[in-house]
């Protein structure tokens, strides 16, 4: 199994500021890479009142230059705007990591699409026809494109240079298939990755419980590909030796969740921590932590668990406390299964 | 008189066809030897589908050599400001300049090339009111006002109260534009000192007419800019690679105009190929780092306060780069600092 840190959003909350909560992401990247971890991720979200990250290609090519090995996961919200513009966002910072982008398109959530004018009935066949395009942009080859939201090159009156019909969206990503993973947080994203025979990626607004049924339409709808799926999950992890870890860091998941209920990302009841936590966060003592795992793995089969483990608020100090723990104690567990026990007990 | 170095498009051509990923593996390299030499800035340079894979995303560009630089300011010259998404750009730059703690020099042209607006849908005849629009929607976003009509508010805020904006200025409706606003301009390789002249005197008559305060305003421009101790040597290896570059680049874009202002391409190459002499002639500050003072100090008279000094051309290797920025960072820079006087302070 591998192992992804984030997604990063640098909120400014409590005592940490915006600027402060970039450097954090940093700071975490450079410790991840050193950790067991092989990926970093961030994530966007605009028109938040806290500063969630509104920008994750400007924010994650800085963690690209931080860092000389972590793939660099951009979580972008797609369509909103013109779809070639994430295009070479993508192709860009797949260059300047020398390879390393993976990009997780994501939906846009209604305030977003209010901000934009976008009418939310629209937005399905804006999100499709913005994963075709990255795909033709990102291609070796001139294209054109014809859809209900977008026409490309648009030929507009006036405009005399581009007479081919064809565009070349340049420069081309280094890697010759940029990995382009749909982020499963809806259901129609779901639908959609299974119909390209893309991954799909389960997150933090998807119990445990539900991961089998939601995996397994995706395989129904999929099965054409022949190839067996990506598992790759997102969930929230804490690690801590103390009595109590769920109430270091309690307050601050409920938090995030509320925000995931007024995007209308999530629905329920925020406040009851204990209904929130179970099947959903991976929270305890290194142990505990490895048996949550072990379920899903069990269960589910993953490839990859991407561990958000920075909650608006928490110290650098204590992020980098659960990071070492997990690192040192619960990715070896699954990142190395064949660890002669001599060498996991220390002999 | 500053010094930034310039211009960054990250571009692979047919005569220097190296990957892409060399060449921003270089940027991160050019922009830490950048902040040693002592420059304030490093400024990147947008064009999109161009066969060379020219750079189309600064702010991305910006966030790598964010992470790549401590104190480096980072320059876009310019972004085409017309070809974007108002609102995603405001993200852009609020974020940039959050994660590069407040580094972000903000420098916007209209573009004119009709392929980029093509190919995203944007009629090219639109281009001056979208950037109105979207100069009124960058400044709203950089001060927590709300920039849509449901009252939508941009976060996080930059670091910088306000980030400075530039504005790519060719022709004089552009400069009064940019003083009725206050914006910084900056000025066209394709200007002789002379007429950076003019153009600065009208910025500040303009502004004095309006009563606009630019009292912060910079004058800049963009020279292609190359020391060499030996001045023989700097003419005899750059002014080749200048005028090929010259002729392979703008003739596509259309970039130069004649005498009366009809812009050239490929399909007169003899009219091309003058403009790109006199750009070459007169335009440039090219040789030993004596000459390179003389010039910059003759611009410098001219009221111009700001130079974004090309000497990242294509074709050189990077030991040649770092000799020729070394020695205008270290020493034709600090001998032209206090040349020249703020037209508006005479």
């Amino acid at each position: 199994m591998r192992f992804g840190i984030g997604p990063f959003s640098a909120e400014a909350f409590g005592n940490v500021g915006w600027t402060e909560a970039y450097e954090v992401m940093g700071q975490a990247a450079r410790v991840a890479e050193e950790s067991g971890f092989d990926s970093v991720w961030v994530a966007e979200r605009n028109f938040t009142d806290d500063g969630y990250c509104p920008s994750a290609f400007v924010a994650a090519a800085s963690l690209a230059a931080q860092t000389e090995a972590l793939k660099i996961g951009v979580m972008p919200i797609l369509g909103l705007a013109h779809p070639l513009y994430v295009a070479e966002d993508a192709a860009v910072i797949d260059i300047l990591s020398a390879g390393r982008a993976i990009i997780m398109p994501i939906n846009a959530v209604a305030h977003e699409l209010a901000a934009h004018a976008i009418p939310e009935s629209s937005y399905d066949s804006r999100f499709s026809e913005s994963v075709s395009v990255l795909l033709d942009a990102w291609s070796a080859r001139p294209f054109s494109f014809r859809g209900e939201h977008w026409t490309i090159p648009a030929q507009l009156d006036g405009h005399v240079e581009n007479r081919s019909g064809m565009v070349t969206v340049t420069p081309k990503p280094a890697q010759i298939e940029l990995p382009l993973w749909i982020g499963g947080f809806w259901d129609y994203g779901r639908r959609l990755a299974a119909e390209l025979g893309l991954p799909m990626v389960l997150g933090a607004v998807s119990d445990n419980s539900l991961l089998g049924d939601l995996w397994g339409d995706y395989d129904r709808d999929a099965q054409a590909s022949g190839r067996r799926p990506l598992r790759v999950l997102i969930r929230d992890v804490y690690v801590s030796n103390g009595d109590d870890p769920a109430s270091e860091c309690a307050h601050m998941l409920s938090r995030q969740f509320e925000r995931y209920d007024s995007w209308g990302l999530w629905s329920g009841d925020a406040s009851d921590f204990e209904a929130l936590a179970r099947g959903r966060f991976l929270i305890g003592n290194p142990d505990a932590v490895i048996e949550q795992i072990r379920e899903i793995d069990d269960r589910c089969g993953l490839d990859k668990l991407i561990c958000r483990m920075h909650f608006p608020g928490m110290p650098l100090h204590q992020l980098l406390r659960s990071v070492r723990l997990f690192s040192s104690e619960v990715i070896p567990e699954f990142r190395m299964p064949d660890l002669p026990h001599q060498i996991r007990q220390g002999v | 008189m500053e010094i930034g170095i310039g211009l960054w498009g990250m571009q692979s051509t047919r005569s220097a066809p190296l990957p892409h990923v060399t060449l921003y593996r270089r940027l991160a390299d050019d922009a830490q030897h950048a902040e040693e030499y002592g420059f304030p800035s490093l400024w990147l340079t947008e064009h999109r589908f161009w066969y060379d894979g020219y750079l189309p995303s600064l702010l991305t560009a910006g966030g790598f050599i964010a992470g790549a630089t401590t104190r480096l300011r980072i320059g876009t010259g310019c972004l085409l400001l017309p070809q974007h998404d108002p609102l995603r750009i405001a993200h852009g730059v609020n974020t940039l300049d959050q994660v590069s703690h407040g580094r972000l020099d903000f420098g916007v042209a209209l573009g004119y090339r009709d392929q980029e607006f093509d190919g995203l849908g944007i009629h090219r005849r639109d281009r001056a009111p979208r950037m109105d629009h979207a100069l009124r929607i960058l400044e709203r976003a950089s001060r927590g006002e709300a920039v849509t009509d449901n009252g939508a508010v941009v976060t996080p805020l930059p670091v910088q109260p306000q980030v400075p904006i530039w504005v790519a200025a060719v022709g004089e409706h552009a400069v009064r534009r940019a003083a009725r606003f206050g914006f910084s301009i900056l000025l066209s390789d394709a200007h002789d000192d002379r007429r950076a002249g003019e153009l600065v005197e009208l910025y500040h008559r303009t502004a004095e007419e309006h009563g606009t305060d630019v009292s912060n305003a910079r004058m800049g421009i963009l020279r292609y800019v190359w020391v060499d101790e030996a001045g023989d040597a700097a003419e005899s290896t750059v002014i080749p690679r200048l005028r090929s570059l010259l002729l392979e680049q703008l003739g596509g874009w259309r970039y130069l105009s004649d005498e009366d202002g009809v812009p050239l391409g490929f399909e007169t190459p003899e009219k091309l190929r003058r403009a790109a002499e006199g750009v070459i002639r007169n335009n440039a500050a090219i040789g030993s780092p004596r000459t390179g003072i003389r010039r910059l100090k003759n611009l410098a008279a001219s009221g111009v306060d700001f130079v974004v000094a090309r000497s990242h051309l294509i074709s050189q290797t990077q030991p040649e780069l770092y000799r020729a920025m070394e020695l205008l960072g270290t020493e034709v820079a600090p001998a032209v600092a206090d040349a020249g006087a703020r037209v508006g302070e005479v």
